[in-house]
């Protein structure tokens, strides 16, 4: 499966998170490698946040493990995990709206490099992450609204602002919960090409969220389908969206 | 933030109008004693020590958007240190110790309370800093052998400085001094690296840790800064009054730093420096007249604000105001911007 | 040793009384609202010095019990009077945590300066209500049978409020607009949300009026009181838990009881005490008790 060659970057193994009677993720085991991307897709409710939300440490598993480059992780902190190369980009909106754009991203430039507790210094003198913060921007097309506030721009400019944010972070592994929900078909594609550009350019692992087929298509040549926090199918887009079962959970749901 | 903050470039040409605004407001807080009765010159004195306290509230406020009702315990501290090495215990009225000791001491007391107030935030915070104010109340006090319990602990005699014992005026110099150089560190921790991921906290707490950011040593860190800010003050406060009783730690003297701030306005950095003189000021006037009434004045006062233009405070109604006049000194620089 | 344990519990049975019901009037805005209101102290305090004067006013020292239970009634329609005035006029207005929690500690601070105006600083007393209903034996301690009236009267409150709000449709209509359950949801049902803000606010105002009425004649009245009681009661919902009626009684006992401990033992620390018992309870549950993940 995937790219063997590659030693495995992040492996989870059967993690469990139930909320009462709801399943949200039963025992679930995944691996990834470096460079490898793939596709998440199922119903609403099928678990997908959930899954990426355990890797991040934003929801405790009840039990199971993880694993970056064989350590296990499971236990810590979301931000320690960030530190060491896991960010998650947010299905809702999840940004910081009375920062201009600028200061988004260079929040998290700042973060990377560790300057939290750093107080006396005045903010315009890190020349080095205000750098960094203005390459960022040029790559994905910010630079024009670098001084808008953010919770002034669009639906769609938020969610590139919260990827730009999250490439920052310089992570190994990148994980995409629906980058284009809400987000209208033209800007849609743009949103994604900048993304996938950024994540090819740096050969980084990647689990992208998506709910259009087409997309996932074009996106990855391995896509995971995901029903009752269960992966029920896993293969070439192309393969498994030909699946009775999967197209039972897919579109007998309103997909 | 300031516009140069924003982009990294270099300053903006009206810094000069701040610069000189400063400078001016500066010259006249160092000449006014000569002019003024000794009663005004007390009166100004302790509105300066009252602003680096309300900072404090102001820091948390404004980055954290969390309300502090604790600072009377690090103002208690200071004032406490300085009623017993310089008063009581007469061990020394040096204020290059007592300052850096009550420094210290606010730190040190600010990093362990942090850890427990400082987990959760909102009301939760806010009802454990009025809790943990009361605990102290109740153990100054209590302690009636150490502390002089509900009587405190009077004729507190004025501080020296390298070793040459002030008077009145010398003390206004160093209130002055030591508070100016307050206000100016606060004015740089605000634009700081550090200032800015408090604020992505207060703006987005998911988002914020999985970038990375450390959110609860941010916070206590930030609980610190605020404490140590009063912990100073309180020492200069004590000589100030004269006085130390059990009260420096009531909750209600914590909520007037609160109030102080929210007077100011917290949206703008001359807000604190505002409210202290404001809440100072008319704190002096009303119990003038109306000896009982001035909380409630002073309550209504905030209780109105806060409907009404909420975080913007007097600072903001002059600033609509006199709008044009006071564009130009860049008054309105913002730290923050309240969605609503 | 039992027997100590025992005195200590009936000794602290008044305190634990008055913070079940201040503690529930502040959680239960808290709970159905999602309104945070400190204003609750205020009303507290207004509520045992209404009912000191009133007593002295209209009974003088030929006291009658029902007369009594007459005044404690008044003193807790003043409180909801009073806490529906204060949202009426102010509190809606009020659209943020972070704005309540200032506006309202000024308005508790205007409570109490307005005391301070109208009865000085002085505490008034009236016993008698206390002395007049003598005293009962259990296992070899004395107990003043006003210390099981006041805590009679507080778990019977408790038990009618968890009825009200688990068995009849007007408490179905208070839960569904609660934390809980679902504010819009309730609204397109037809629950009318401004009238059970209203409500919930009244309730919240028998709670606090009442809590201060039924403590005075043991503590008196008295300007500064409400600090204490702000404390305590605010403490007890962190440790029990928010919206949950056993959180607050259990708490409010833990907290009643161990202060009264310490007030013997350690004096000095008889206020850290409910401080240190909230903090471990915030570390080892978060959410109190026997309280349920909220937004808070
Ligand atoms: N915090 C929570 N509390 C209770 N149930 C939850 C919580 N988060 C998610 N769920 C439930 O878990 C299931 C999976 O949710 P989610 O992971 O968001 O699905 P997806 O992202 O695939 O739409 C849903 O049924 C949802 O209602
Ligand atoms: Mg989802």
């Amino acid at each position: 499966m995937g790219n063997n060659q590659q030693p495995v970057l992040l492996a989870a193994e059967k993690l469990r998170k139930f909320y009462g009677e709801v399943r949200a993720a039963n025992d679930i085991s995944l691996e990834i490698a470096q460079g490898q991307v793939l596709t998440l897709v199922g119903a609403n409710g099928a678990g997908k946040s959930t899954f990426l939300n355990l890797l991040t440490g934003l929801v405790k598993p009840d039990r199971g493990e993880i694993r970056l480059l064989g350590k296990r992780i499971t236990g810590l902190a979301p931000e320690q995990r960030a530190k060491m190369g896991i960010v998650k980009t947010f299905q809702l909106e999840h940004v910081f709206g009375d920062m201009t754009v600028f200061d988004h991203v260079r929040t998290a430039c700042l973060s990377a490099a560790g300057k939290h507790y750093s107080m006396f210094k005045d903010i315009s003198t890190e020349t080095e992450i205000n750098g960094q913060t203005e390459q960022l921007l040029e790559l994905f097309d910010l630079a024009r609204v670098s001084q808008s506030l953010v919770k002034n721009l669009g639906h769609g400019f938020k969610k590139v602002i919260d990827i730009a944010t999250s490439f920052a972070m310089k992570p190994k592994i990148l994980l995409v919960d629906e980058p284009t929900s809400g987000v209208g078909e033209e800007e849609k594609y743009h949103i994604m090409e900048l993304m996938m550009n950024q994540i090819r350019a740096n050969n980084l692992a990647a689990i992208i969220v998506e709910h259009d087929l087409n997309l996932v298509k074009d996106l990855s040549n391995e896509t995971i389908v995901m029903h009752e926090g269960e992966f029920i199918a896993r293969g070439a887009p192309g393969d498994v969206f030909g699946q009775d079962k999967v197209v039972e959970v897919l579109v007998g749901r309103g997909f | 933030m300031g516009a140069n903050t924003r982009t990294g470039r270099m300053m903006p040409s009206y810094i000069d109008d701040r610069l000189i605004a400063t400078i001016v407001l500066t010259a006249i807080a160092a000449v006014i004693p000569l002019f003024v009765s000794e009663y005004v010159r007390t009166l100004i004195q302790r509105c300066l020590l009252w602003i680096p306290p309300t900072f404090g509230v102001y820091i948390i406020y404004s980055l954290l958007r969390q309300v502090h009702f604790a600072q009377s315990i690090f103002i208690g501290l200071g004032s406490y240190i300085a009623a017993f090495l310089a008063g009581k215990y007469f061990v020394t009225s040096e204020l290059l110790i007592l300052l850096p000791l009550s420094l210290i001491v606010s730190i040190g007391v600010a990093y362990v309370l942090g850890i427990f107030i400082m987990r959760r935030t909102g009301f939760y915070f806010a009802i454990m800093g009025i809790a943990v104010t009361m605990a102290f109340w109740s153990l100054v006090y209590k302690m009636r052998q150490i502390t002089g319990g509900s009587d405190g602990i009077s004729d507190i005699k004025n501080p020296s400085l390298f070793g040459i014992q002030l008077g009145d005026q010398g003390l206004y110099y160093v209130s002055l001094v030591v508070s100016l150089g307050l206000i100016l560190l606060m004015r740089r921790i605000l634009h700081s690296p550090f200032s800015l991921q408090l604020r992505a906290i207060s703006g987005d707490l998911q988002k914020a840790e999985s970038i990375g950011i450390p959110v609860n040593g941010m916070r206590r860190l930030a609980f610190i800064v605020a404490g140590a800010n009063a912990g100073v003050a309180g020492v200069l406060l004590a000589f100030s009054y004269n006085y130390v009783g059990p009260t420096t730690f009531a909750w209600e003297f914590g909520a007037h730093f609160v109030q102080a701030a929210i007077i100011g306005g917290v949206n703008y950095f001359v807000g604190p420096i505002v409210g202290a003189f404001v809440f100072v000021g008319l704190e002096f006037l009303v119990s003038t007249w109306f000896p009982n009434l001035w909380e409630v004045v002073i309550g209504v006062i905030v209780a109105v604000i806060v409907v009404t233009v909420g975080e913007e405070g007097v600072t903001g109604i002059v600033k609509d105001l006199f709008g044009r006049t006071l564009k130009r000194a860049n008054l309105e620089e913002r730290t923050y911007s309240d969605g609503k | 040793m039992f027997s100590m344990g025992l005195r200590y519990i009936l000794n602290a049975l008044p305190v634990v009384s008055y913070v079940i019901l201040l503690s529930f009037s502040y959680s239960f805005l808290l709970y159905i609202c999602g309104r945070v209101s400190l204003t609750f102290a205020g009303i507290y305090l207004v509520g045992a010095y209404a009912t000191v004067s009133l007593s002295i006013a209209l009974m003088g020292n030929s006291l009658s019990f029902a007369g009594f239970m007459g005044i404690l009634l008044l003193a807790s329609l003043l409180g909801a009077a009073m806490l529906v005035a204060s949202y009426l006029c102010f509190e809606r207005f009020l659209k943020t945590d972070v704005h309540r929690m200032v506006a309202t500690s000024s308005l508790l601070l205007v409570f109490r300066g307005l005391v301070k105006v109208v009865w000085g600083t002085t505490p008034v007393t009236y016993s008698a209500p206390f002395l007049e209903l003598g005293v009962s034996e259990i296992a070899g301690n004395i107990v003043p049978n006003y210390y099981l009236f006041m805590l009679g009267l507080a778990l019977l409150l408790m038990l009618a409020l968890a009825y009200f709000l688990n068995r009849t449709s007007w408490g179905m209509r208070f839960r569904a607009s609660s934390l809980d359950g679902d504010r819009t949801m309730a609204q397109a049902c037809g629950v009318n949300q401004n009238l059970v803000t209203l409500m919930t606010f009244a309730i919240s105002g028998v709670l606090a009026g009442l809590a201060g009425g039924l403590y005075a004649p043991i503590a008196g009245a008295a300007y500064g009181s409400e600090a204490n009681a702000l404390l305590l009661a605010a403490l007890s919902v962190i440790i029990g838990g928010v919206g949950s009626i056993g959180g607050a009684v259990l708490a409010a006992f833990i907290v009643g009881i161990v202060r009264a401990v310490a007030a013997i033992k350690m004096p000095v620390l008889e206020l850290a005490v409910p401080f240190i018992i909230a903090s471990v309870t915030l570390m080892l549950r978060p959410f109190g008790i026997w309280g349920k993940e909220f937004r808070y």
